[in-house]
């Protein structure tokens, strides 16, 4: 009993870890209990004469099990095994010996000759009696019917970083999570089983902390129990309006009866390293120079010629590059931008300490944390110091209180990110003057972020506090039935002060040598209250139930304020000096929402073998049209535990466990934002005439009394099979998602006005049909289990296609865009019949114009070396000809010689009629989301050394990738303003070299006339990336137990260490960034250490 | 037992307290929006609708006067063509070339236009239900005249540019996403309706004295616009042509001008001088600007503020680089004060353009076109303030000063007798703080001939416009770094000039005989600088006007100035083009020319038959030619071509560039654009007015 008490009930894979702990306590219950063995034992020998049988009794891993029953089968005879595993119990040939111990499966063994036994016990697999967190209640993962991933402590903390999640990136099949930024404290992107909800704030999964929906972004890894990832729509059902995304859990930490535990967590590394393109300097500027001077265009015989071009020989060179330059080019005054503006080695670290422990009745939880991460940029670092603080507190056997409060309080500071604009731009310009003083010339758009490395003359600081606290009161008064009654308060204080002072990078380029101050203010106050009944009970033995009901209800509410302060005349006031005269302004802005819901749920388990489960969610929103804001949901599902059948008997010897499981449900989406259901009046002011004229206008969103929930339905098909004693567990799942209402913002056609000149109105339609299909595997094997070596193997993949059915309005199968520009929506992306939701638009390039297609090209008005657009519905008849066919039947010549074409249609007679290149010939390029993804996790044991190799990958996905956009043939140009360079890698056309990349290298094409440009932009972004390395060294229990430590861990991992892209246009470059240059994601390199005390 | 009786108890409880939390509460999930007001409590009285009336104004002051429809209504004429031989922006409206309904200006167009119709609907619709239009009669037929006023405009706009459209004249809650086209004639009898009952309404100051407010005037010579314009569609009234009705209202308010408040200018320096920009009077329909000292600016609630005169601007680094005479360029972010960030160079005067103006005797030229080039100094900046003064100010006079080398004048064609002379700026800014966002503004006085003292009170003086250079330029003017001559100088001439000369002449490419092909920028085009000049073309200065200084500190490509979207001078110019329709002589047509060219002489004398100033008859292309010497660049140009039908013949004659893409066919109206048809239902069966 005192070992049962003493053993953490933890996860199977802890037990090794924990097996140390229990050898120690062993020591100290060794006496006691053997003294009773022996007692017991003389009391046989009096009873039965039999000679002494000597064994061990070890683990799988040949450890020694202290404290395993020997028993006699059939009698009272038992021993227990000593600290060394070993035994001596007297028993006679014949006589069955039944080993046990706790978290192993029971062993009999008969007695023969032999007078010594060696038994080795496999540890029980306690996976199935799980308790896994759903919505409203807990359930052992057994009876589980729908789709649900659970992430364990150990695996949350594998990876250093300052966000949780980030570490379950490829841990669960179905979720997939990127980080684009290497910008300190930046946060990842989650989308669970692609995406339903069109809105760009309605993707991420809804997360609930400890029973109650909350944000993760602050919480300390280490205080992290378990996350559970709610997928199918029969598991989210119970969250109704918000889990049309999937839900998240997270449970964190609670203190636990028994010893006092005292767990410090740090590590320290580096940041940076960071892969970013290589540009043409040096030779290769000048080679790109030359090729852009060496020839022109001959319009009447088509073809490119070094005649009369301006570059003829090297001695042309200070001819192209203009005197001035070309005393630079000579100096060789090349500048390594990232060099000049990232640090080099930013450190990042992280402290942690949790003090744990308690008694039957009250058990606490006590954690702080220090994290500090620095970026590359210098000023750009980001500082979290929190706590988590949790007390459970039974007052009788029916009623228990407690509380829990996390707080948090985070700096952070942010630099100017603008590597991608120096990288750019001219690299013969210096960072500084010849004099000393900082260059602020660089060219346009281009800034020196030197001047805002400065002291004293920038700042952009976040300090965010947040309160979280979390009161609950249950009541057990018959058996089976509980009330639980849990409340949340939430406190966040957002506060952000910027200054651009004088000298700064904005006084120079941007606020035209004005210093100004910001202090943005943001407090969010949430109040949510949920009661949950739950009643247990049986019928005839066999019939288990469980009844759920649940209210909720929260509050939410958000007051911003901000003051700006113009015209500062002295560094040192930063924000601290409002003047409150005509330099200083203010505003403030106010939005709410509320939301409330009924549920019930019925959880019936016949033997545990058939399970079944319904559940219904009556659901409001603030957010939706007053007649339309209640909606019902449900959700069922049923499993079968098939190797529970009598049938599957005989295949007990090799399958431990197959589940299959089936599930229905809907989920929905409100969350549109506040106040844009129904349209109202605005007060603001306008200029007229010189003076401030008080004005009322129309708000943006124009009501749409129709709008109604957006609902998602899903089926989940999935089995569950454990073989081999559990060394092999598999879990697949197909889904099926349809969103057939998704709601999304359409712009109004403009002849109904608009909201401010060229901002139209918009109005909330539920105007598409989405639906997503996927496979997800999760393969969790343990290949190879020796006493000194283990390797296990982890690995999730995911597949998900995405498709929009339906879309109620816009032409050619495209939705309306809000910005009215063209025809792609806004965020860069545009909603497609057929397409994924984030699918771009724009032109599809089928390379360039080639020499040998001049003809061809001349029906576009195009020369070889420009971009070759792909046109649908166009028809090449001949050399030089093409047609289109007009609904109607017209048929349009595409021609740029009327000979060529009048073989055709000797009717024709305009001189030319080229095919212009323009927005409606848009396609859909690619899509945002990846085809499938796989994370790959493979851990080796050997002996007190862990390694573990983490393999992610991510295909099928397209990035929009802002360098290619930098190609600018005209950059080269003498007179460019400004100058421009590019990625060395760029492999651009010229007359002799025939590439399909990039168009002409010539000083008179511009990016601008280069129709189709835009579509280059749009890569392959698929990757493979050795994620993370990890070496760890345990310190072996025996010594750890001198130094008076149940354990002690030190360990050293490395992020990113490799990558590799599918596209050779994304050389040095790591496409998790997802297109982006702003913050290069860093290569880390940590130092750890875990102690238990 | 007892326990269990607590237990009981506390199970009801329990069940009671989740019971009330729902019941409380489920009633309650009303939004609650503290900042927003409802339409009940707010417009429908008339304090509230007032403010609400201001609406009307807001699409004005933008786009439509700016970039988008200011290049839009004026090239793709005879007037204007690409600066050097470089097709790479707004081909599409510049020559008709690549022209699809994805055009983004014409866009643009198409939504500023329409973006305040709505707004002049509902203004106009909800004044009859006030809750106080009785005591506030007076004021509501005034504001609501106003509204009528700003609506016809927007729908000119509309018509003119892209024909048949939908009428939409009332604020209907249920919108069809099907709309459907109106024929012309009624959209325009909808104007003239409006117009006319809002001449009829408004008085002749505006309403509060507020000089951004429509006044009687302004109805009237739109009133004469959109006949004229109707009037190409071939519409009558009541019997009478729209070109007779036309001319009674052009006749109505140069006879009455003084019962109207309306004027002209005696001097054609006048219409454009700095003093004169806030309340110009000549003018009729003004765009009324922001005044960046007032917290106002602050509030601005238009789009975009306009950058219109950039376009017509050379790129000075491209053609002198930043090294030797040109002191300072767009690579500098901080840009030019005198010129502010020119870095767009699209639009540059066609030959015929040029060639319209006399300018021995007619001002319009040097008062319509930048030709000489010069640097500026900050030395009034620096002496009030010192280190504080912003960069852009923060030059000195020795800095603006440019001692010529041989390099210097080798490079740009100068004579080697120069060598060692000293360029010394031109203007002198001060800088003067404003509001928060509209910053500095530059202040210029202009250095006096000779006068090298650097002292700018005594060495400089403040002019009536600073954007006008002397004409013709002498040859000792040491403030100018380059000079664009009109008239063909000799390299005799040339090389008495201590700054780089160029014949405007020596600028078009001789192959085309049209003189709408500016030579490329390459070393054989024979121009200094290995043909770097060919960057450089008469800069069309009218809306390079910033009310008080010439710059505004917070955008350098910005004015603030008002722009007038309609002035007296284009009621004679209508009442001259009417008599070539039935509504007048040759002889009526040039008695109104005569007004405009009496006025533009340089010297009163010169208005005589001799020197061709003043005509005696006028033919239909003399009053072309009026219209381009007098108003190009404002507005209206595209459409007197449309309604004239005349693209076909000006095009061919002037214009080759964009006559060789001109279809009549379809580019007599603009395209509706992909962008609108992607918003409503029928988008096919509303039609692109036939562009790809």
């Amino acid at each position: 009993m005192c070992l049962k008490y003493l053993r953490l009930p933890g996860e199977r894979s802890l037990q090794k870890i924990f097996l140390t702990t229990t050898m120690l306590s062993a020591i100290f219950m060794a006496s006691p209990q053997q003294s009773s063995a022996k007692a017991l034992n003389v009391e046989h020998n009096q009873l039965v004469a039999a000679a002494p049988i000597k064994g061990t009794v070890r683990d799988e891993k040949n450890q020694p099990l202290p404290g395993a029953t020997v028993k006699i089968k059939g009698t009272t005879t038992s021993v227990a095994a000593d600290i060394n595993g070993a035994f001596t119990i007297n028993a006679s040939k014949g006589d069955v010996l039944v080993v046990s111990f706790i978290g192993y499966q029971q062993q009999e063994v008969k007695v023969g000759d032999a007078s010594t036994i060696s038994i080795k016990l496999q540890p029980t697999d306690k996976t199935l009696d799980e308790v896994v967190v759903m919505g409203f209640g807990t359930m052992k993962k057994r009876d589980l019917t729908g789709a649900v991933s659970v992430v364990k402590a150990e695996d949350i903390v594998a990876r250093p970083g300052p966000d949780p999640i980030e570490s379950l990136q490829g841990r669960v099949a179905g979720l997939d999570i990127s980080r684009s930024s290497g910008q300190a404290g930046s946060g990842v992107n989650i989308q669970l089983r692609g995406t339903r909800s069109l809105g760009a704030s309605n993707g991420a999964p809804l997360f609930i902390i400890d029973g109650l929906p909350g944000d993760y972004s602050t919480l300390n890894a280490n205080d992290i129990e378990s996350i559970q990832v709610l997928k199918d729509a029969s598991s989210t059902a119970v969250y109704g309006a918000n889990g049309a995304n999937g839900v998240i859990i997270i449970t964190t930490k609670a203190g636990k009866a028994g010893k006092m535990n005292i767990d410090f967590n740090s590590y320290y590394g580096y940041n940076g390293w960071s892969v970013v393109p290589k540009m043409l300097t040096g030779e290769s500027y000048l080679q790109a120079k030359r090729d852009a001077y060496s020839y022109v265009w001959d319009a009447t015989n088509l073809k490119w010629t070094t005649t009369g071009a301006i570059w003829q020989s090297p001695a042309d060179d200070p001819t192209i590059f203009g005197a001035q330059r070309w005393a630079l080019y000579q100096q060789g005054q090349f500048v390594d931008w990232p060099s000049v503006f990232l640090r080099k080695n930013p450190a990042t670290q992280n402290y942690s300490l949790a003090v744990s422990g308690g008694t039957e009745n009250t058990k606490a939880y006590v954690s702080f944390n220090y994290q500090n991460e620095n970026g590359q940029y210098t000023g750009d670092d980001y500082k979290n110091y929190a706590t988590n603080i949790r007390i459970d507190h039974k007052v009788r056997n029916w009623v228990s209180i407690g509380a829990n409060l996390k707080a948090s309080y985070v700096v952070r500071n942010k630099a100017t990110d603008k590597l991608e604009n120096a990288l750019t731009t001219d690299p013969l310009v210096q960072p500084y003057n010849a004099d000393g003083t900082l260059n602020t010339v660089l060219g346009n758009n281009v800034y020196n972020l030197l001047l805002n490395y400065q002291p004293g003359v920038y700042a952009n600081t976040d300090n965010n506090s947040r309160v979280f606290f979390n009161p609950y009161v249950e009541i057990r008064p018959i058996k089976g039935l509980s009330i639980l009654s849990r409340a949340g308060f939430e406190m966040d204080y957002s506060n952000t002060y910027r200054f651009d002072g004088i000298g700064s990078v904005a006084y120079v380029y941007s606020n035209a040598n004005i210093a100004k101050a910001s202090i943005t203010q943001n407090r969010f106050q949430g109040i949510q209250w949920e009661n949950i009944l739950t009643y247990n009970f049986k019928i005839k033995r066999d019939h288990d139930f469980t009844f759920t009901g649940a209210s909720t209800y929260y509050d939410n509410k958000n007051t911003n304020t901000q003051q700006n302060q113009s015209n500062i005349t002295s560094n040192n006031f930063e924000w601290y000096k409002m003047t409150g005269d005509v330099n200083t302004t203010a505003t403030s802005s106010y939005t709410m929402s509320k939301n409330m819901a009924l549920i019930g749920r019925l959880n019936y388990s016949y033997k545990d073998k058939y399970l079944f489960s319904a559940s219904i969610r009556h659901d409001g929103a603030s957010q939706l049209y007053y007649t339309n804001r209640w909606d019902n949901f449900f959700g069922f599902s049923g499993g079968w535990r098939i190797s529970q059948e009598n049938f599957m008997a005989g295949t007990k010897s090799w399958l431990d466990d197959l589940k299959l499981r089936v599930s229905w449900g809907q989920t929905g989406a409100s969350s549109i934002p506040s106040y844009s259901s129904q349209q109202n009046v605005e007060s603001a002011n306008a200029a007229l005439g010189g003076t401030t004229a008080p004005i009322y206008r129309f708000s943006r969103f124009q009501t749409n009394s129709e709008l109604r929930w957006e609902r998602s339905t899903t089926t989940d098909i999935g089995l569950d099979a454990s073989v081999l004693n559990n060394r092999i567990n598999l879990s697949l799942d197909y889904y099926n998602t349809g969103t057939p209402n998704a709601i999304y913002p359409v712009g109004l056609p403009i002849i109904y006005g608009a909201y401010m000149p060229g901002t139209g109105y918009l109005t909330n339609i539920n105007i598409a049909n989405t639906n997503n299909k996927g496979i997800e595997v999760t393969l969790n094997t343990r290949n190879i289990v020796k006493k000194d070596f283990e390797w296990s193997s982890a690995l999730t993949y995911s597949y998900n296609k995405e498709k929009v059915l339906k879309i109620t309005n816009g032409a050619n199968n495209v939705a309306n865009s809000k910005s009215g520009v063209s025809n792609i929506n806004d965020g860069n992306y545009t909603l497609m019949i057929g397409q994924p939701v984030n699918s771009f638009r724009d032109f599809k390039l089928d390379g360039v114009w080639q020499i040998g297609q001049e003809q061809d090209a001349l029906a576009f008005n195009k020369r070889p070396g420009d971009l070759m657009v792909d046109v649908p519905g166009l028809t090449h008849v001949g050399p030089g000809v093409y047609t289109k066919t007009a609904a109607d039947g017209t048929v349009t010549y595409y021609y740029g010689n009327l000979t060529l074409a009048q073989k055709y249609n000797p009717a024709l007679t305009a001189a030319t009629n080229y095919y212009n290149y323009g927005s409606a010939d848009y396609q859909p390029v690619g899509h945002n989301n990846p085809d499938w993804s796989l994370g790959f996790q493979n851990t080796f044991r050997y002996k007190s050394f862990d390694l573990g190799i983490y393999t992610y990958m991510r295909w099928g996905q397209t990035i929009s990738y802002t360098m290619m956009g930098w190609y600018q043939p005209n950059g080269f140009a003498t007179n460019a303003s400004p100058s421009r360079t590019f990625p060395a890698n760029f492999n651009y056309w010229t007359p002799t070299n025939p590439s399909n990349d990039f168009p002409v290298m010539n000083y008179q094409s511009t990016t601008s006339n280069m129709v189709g440009f835009s579509g280059l932009s749009y890569v392959n972004g698929s990757f493979l990336k050795i994620k993370n390395i990890t070496l760890g060294y345990t310190l072996p229990a025996s010594i750890a137990k001198k130094i008076a430590l149940q354990k002690l861990r030190v360990y050293a991992t490395v992020t990113n260490p490799l990558i590799i892209t599918k596209s050779p246009l994304l050389k040095d470059y790591d496409p998790e960034m997802n297109g982006s240059m702003a913050y290069p994601l860093t290569k880390q390199l940590v130092f750890g250490l875990n102690v238990t005390l | 037992m007892k326990n269990q009786y607590i237990k009981r108890a506390l199970v009801k409880a329990g069940l009671c307290l989740s019971l009330l939390v729902v019941s409380a509460s489920s009633c309650k999930l009303d939004e609650y929006n503290p900042a927003s007001l409802s339409e009940q409590n707010t417009i429908t009285s008339f304090a509230g609708w007032k403010a609400y009336q201001t609406n009307c104004y807001v699409g004005l002051w933008g786009s439509l006067i700016g970039l988008q429809y200011g290049l839009v209504s004026e090239v793709g004429t005879d007037l204007w063509t690409f600066s050097y031989n470089n097709h790479n922006q707004y081909k599409d409206i510049m020559a008709y070339e690549g022209f699809t309904n994805t055009s983004g200006i014409i866009n643009n167009v198409w939504t500023f236009a329409w973006g305040s119709i709505e707004d002049c609907n509902k203004t106009i619709q909800l004044a009859p239900t006030l809750s106080d239009a009785a005591t506030n009669a007076a004021d509501i037929k005034v504001l609501v005249a106003e509204a009528k006023v700003l609506r016809a405009y927007y729908y000119s706009v509309i018509v003119t540019q892209f024909g048949s459209v939908p009428l939409i004249v009332t604020n209907d809650p249920s919108k069809t996403l099907s709309p459907t086209r109106t024929p012309v004639a009624q959209i325009y009898t909808q104007i003239i309706s409006d117009l006319t009952t809002a001449a009829a309404d408004l008085g002749t100051t505006p309403y509060q004295n507020n000089a951004a407010r429509v006044t009687k005037k302004a109805a009237l010579g739109l009133l004469a616009r959109a006949y004229a314009q109707g009037a190409g569609e071939g519409l009558s009234e009541n019997g009478k042509s729209y070109w007779q009705r036309a001319k009674e209202v052009c006749d109505d308010l140069i006879n009455n001008k003084a019962a109207y408040n309306a004027a002209m200018y005696d001097d054609f320096a006048q219409v454009f001088a700095s003093a004169n920009n806030r309340n110009n009077i000549e003018s009729l329909f003004t765009a009324y600007g922001l005044n960046p000292y007032d917290p106002s600016y602050d509030v601005f609630t238009g789009n975009t503020k306009p950058n219109l005169y950039l376009h017509y601007y050379p790129k000075l680094d491209d053609a002198f680089g930043t090294a030797d005479v040109f002191k300072r360029s767009v690579n500098s972010n901080t840009s030019n004060g005198y010129y502010g960030r020119l870095n767009q160079q699209f639009v540059a005067p066609t030959k015929y353009l040029i060639n319209c103006f006399n300018a021995n005797y007619d001002k319009r030229w040097e008062n319509t076109f930048v030709t000489a080039f010069a640097n500026y100094s900050g030395v009034q900046a620096i002496n009030s303030l010192g280190s504080g003064a912003p960069a852009p100010a923060n030059v000195t006079y020795a800095a603006a000063t440019v001692t010529l080398t041989a390099a210097m004048c080798t490079k740009y064609g100068i004579d080697a007798s120069h060598v060692g002379q000293k360029i010394y700026p031109y203007a002198d800014v001060n800088a003067k703080n404003a509001s928060a966002n509209a910053t500095w503004q530059y202040i210029p006085k202009i250095w006096n001939l000779g006068d090298h003292s650097g002292d700018p009170n005594t060495g400089a003086t403040t002019v009536a416009n600073a954007n006008i250079t002397p004409y013709p330029l002498a040859a000792n003017d040491d403030r100018f770094f380059v000079y664009l001559s009109k008239t063909p100088l000799t390299p005799a001439d040339k090389a008495t000039r201590v700054y780089a000369t160029v014949n405007i002449d020596d600028m078009f490419d001789p192959s085309d005989p049209t003189g709408s092909t500016y030579k490329a920028v390459a070393p054989s085009n024979g121009l200094p600088n290995g043909g770097a000049l060919a960057n450089l073309f008469p800069a069309m200065m009218k809306f390079n006007h910033n009310f008080d200084g010439g710059w505004l500190g917070g955008n350098f490509q910005q004015k603030l100035g008002n722009i007038m979207v309609m002035r007296m001078a284009e009621v004679y110019l209508i009442a001259a083009e009417c008599c070539f329709h039935g509504a007048g002589s040759a002889t009526d047509a040039a008695n109104y020319l005569n007004v405009l060219r009496k006025r533009a002489c340089r010297n009163p004398a010169d208005f005589n038959t001799a020197t061709g100033m003043q005509l005696t008859t006028a033919t239909q292309n003399d009053v072309f030619d009026e219209y381009a010497r007098e108003l190009c660049g404002e507005f209206s140009r595209w459409a007197l071509l449309k309604r004239e039908k005349a693209f076909e013949t000006r095009l061919a004659a002037y214009n080759k560039t964009a006559a060789v893409n001109f279809v009549p066919a379809i580019h007599y109206n603009r395209p509706i654009p992909f962008a609108f048809l992607n918003t409503i239902t029928n988008g096919a069966e509303f039609g692109t007015n036939g562009y790809q």
